[in-house]
């Protein structure tokens, strides 16, 4: 008779994660040991050992102390520790789950892996931004540049004038009202002053602008840098929406025109510079979406923002007129690493980060799209601090009893 | 020799324009667009172009594989703040050389003079 039903080895052989029974004497058995040989435990056979002889004493303590509170309560519990043990500092998550009255199961997974992923997340929409600001600070310092040299020579050239004029009105070379006149025209002819006149004040105008853009940059790039940047405070969501915009100006703008409806909305508690990144994320998949669509050429798409109070929430929503997202698609385009686009151009774990970001101020991310008629993707972020006495968003899942 | 400058950003054209009148012996001339250059390059007989890569509708590379088709003879350079992986290895096939915003003067001269 044939079954479909996995075998139990099967199963466990499935998860990542390293799991092990502890009973109330601190006796551990290993049920799986973990893929990554990093985790503190090798593979072992089904004889029962004393916990403190695998881990480091503090976190055979610290997992002790839970696994009473879990025999106690009958609820589980979420932890993290570190251990030493396997000769070098790895932060590991442990969940404890009931099992029975008299011992418990637990799951350990390796946080570092997962840490790591973070931070390359990070560095490559930190490596996106930077070449787009590049871009966009290069071009305006390259005839800023241009222009300063141009003036330099055209100071230089304007004296060699100036000292021929009072060369010609110096009273120890008395010359004829004729030959001066012929000697100033040779002269302001040699210098080309009529260019002069004209391009000088034209290069001093198109050098502030050039300026004016590198500030307006800057200026949005600020929240990166200021110290509040990574921690929750009010923000103006608006202000963030358009600091956004500018930044990725180089993704966008030969592509789509912006069209920016953004109502008054109460200040967000949020850590603004991950919001930025997310909104950053949202302009430049919609511009990308377009360029593949064909926008740039002929006709230019156009990319909606709109802000707007909800109830307890403000909803920010990001929208573009180009050729949708399929049903199949939009199940999956919030997973890491699943793209649509070639290789190279992104490896699928903007949409994933920016889910997370969001998730982490009790906000929400969704996608809204019928193929053919563009995408919408809205951010829901909640006026209310969940925590309203001042605490913070946690950065990482800390101990904590899960809701059930 | 003729030389013919392509951004869609004329602060940088006219930068360039100001900075190269020293250069008796260029004769330098502007365009606006992929398009343009085109146009230029019809009417008038070109020894090198020099354009940015990031422009709307015809961008750098589409112009330089034009270029290399109808005008081999054309030495193309590309000067671009902007490198996208994808269109920059496509550009680089048919560029001579790779100039990088902000490129000063002396290096936008050298690399006309050599090319």
């Amino acid at each position: 008779m044939t079954t479909c039903a996995p075998s139990y080895e099967a199963l466990l052989a499935a998860f990542p994660e390293h799991l092990f029974r502890l009973d109330a004497q601190g006796r551990m058995v290993t049920l799986k040991p973990a893929d990554d040989a990093r985790t503190p435990e090798p593979p072992t056979t089904w004889a029962p050992r004393d916990v403190d002889a695998v881990l480091s004493a503090d976190a055979a303590a610290l997992l002790r102390h839970h696994a009473a509170e879990v025999l106690a309560t009958g609820a589980e519990r979420v932890t993290e520790f570190e251990d030493g043990a396997t000769g070098r500092d790895v932060r590991f998550e442990a969940r404890l789950l009931p099992d029975g009255a008299d011992a418990i199961i637990v799951i350990v997974r390796d946080l570092s892996t997962t840490l790591a992923q973070d931070e390359a997340q990070k560095l490559e929409a930190l490596g996106r931004l930077s070449a787009g600001v590049a871009h966009e600070i290069n071009t305006p310092i390259q005839f800023v540049a241009h222009n300063a040299e141009f003036m330099s020579t055209a100071f230089a050239e304007m004296r060699e004038l100036l000292i021929c004029y009072r060369r010609a009105l110096s009273s120890d070379q008395p010359l004829s009202w004729e030959a001066r006149n012929t000697m100033l025209a040779e002269a302001e002819s040699m210098h080309d002053v009529d260019f002069l006149l004209e391009e000088v004040p034209k290069a001093v105008d198109e050098t502030l602008e050039g300026v004016r853009r590198v500030a307006v940059i800057v200026r949005a790039l600020k929240v990166f840098s200021h110290p509040t940047a990574a921690k929750v405070a009010p923000s103006d969501i608006n202000e963030c929406v358009r600091n956004a915009v500018i930044v990725s100006a180089s993704e966008h703008k030969t592509i789509a025109d912006i069209d920016m409806e953004l109502d008054d909305v109460p200040l967000i508690p949020c850590v603004v510079g991950e919001m930025m990144q997310v909104f950053l994320n949202l302009i430049v998949n919609a511009a990308h979406a377009l360029q593949d669509a064909g926008c740039g050429d002929e006709q230019r798409g156009t990319i909606t923002l709109r802000s707007r109070p909800d109830g307890d929430d403000v909803v920010i929503t990001v929208s573009d007129d180009g050729p949708g997202i399929s049903h199949a698609d939009q199940q999956r385009i919030f997973e890491p690493f699943f793209t649509t686009k070639e290789v190279g151009r992104g490896t699928g774990q903007g949409l994933a980060l920016s889910r997370a970001m969001v998730d982490k101020h009790g906000g929400a991310l969704s996608v809204h799209s019928s193929p053919g008629a563009g995408a919408t993707f809205t951010v829901r972020l909640p006026i209310h601090d969940a925590q309203e006495d001042g605490g913070s968003i946690p950065q990482h899942p800390t101990e904590g009893r899960i809701a059930s | 020799m003729n030389i013919l400058f392509v951004d869609d950003d004329a602060n940088v054209l006219n930068g360039l324009r100001r900075i190269l009148r020293s250069r008796r012996e260029w004769r330098t001339l502007f365009a606006n667009s992929g398009p343009e250059a085109l146009e230029v390059l019809a009417t008038t007989p070109i020894d090198v172009i020099v354009t940015d890569m990031r422009m709307p509708g015809m961008d750098g590379a589409d112009l330089l594989h034009a270029v290399e088709e109808r005008y081999p003879d054309v030495v193309r350079i590309v000067l671009s703040g902007y490198v996208d992986a994808d269109r920059g290895d496509q550009a680089a096939q048919v560029a001579h050389a790779w100039l990088h915003k902000p490129c000063d003067p002396e290096a936008l001269e050298q690399a006309i003079a050599t090319h």
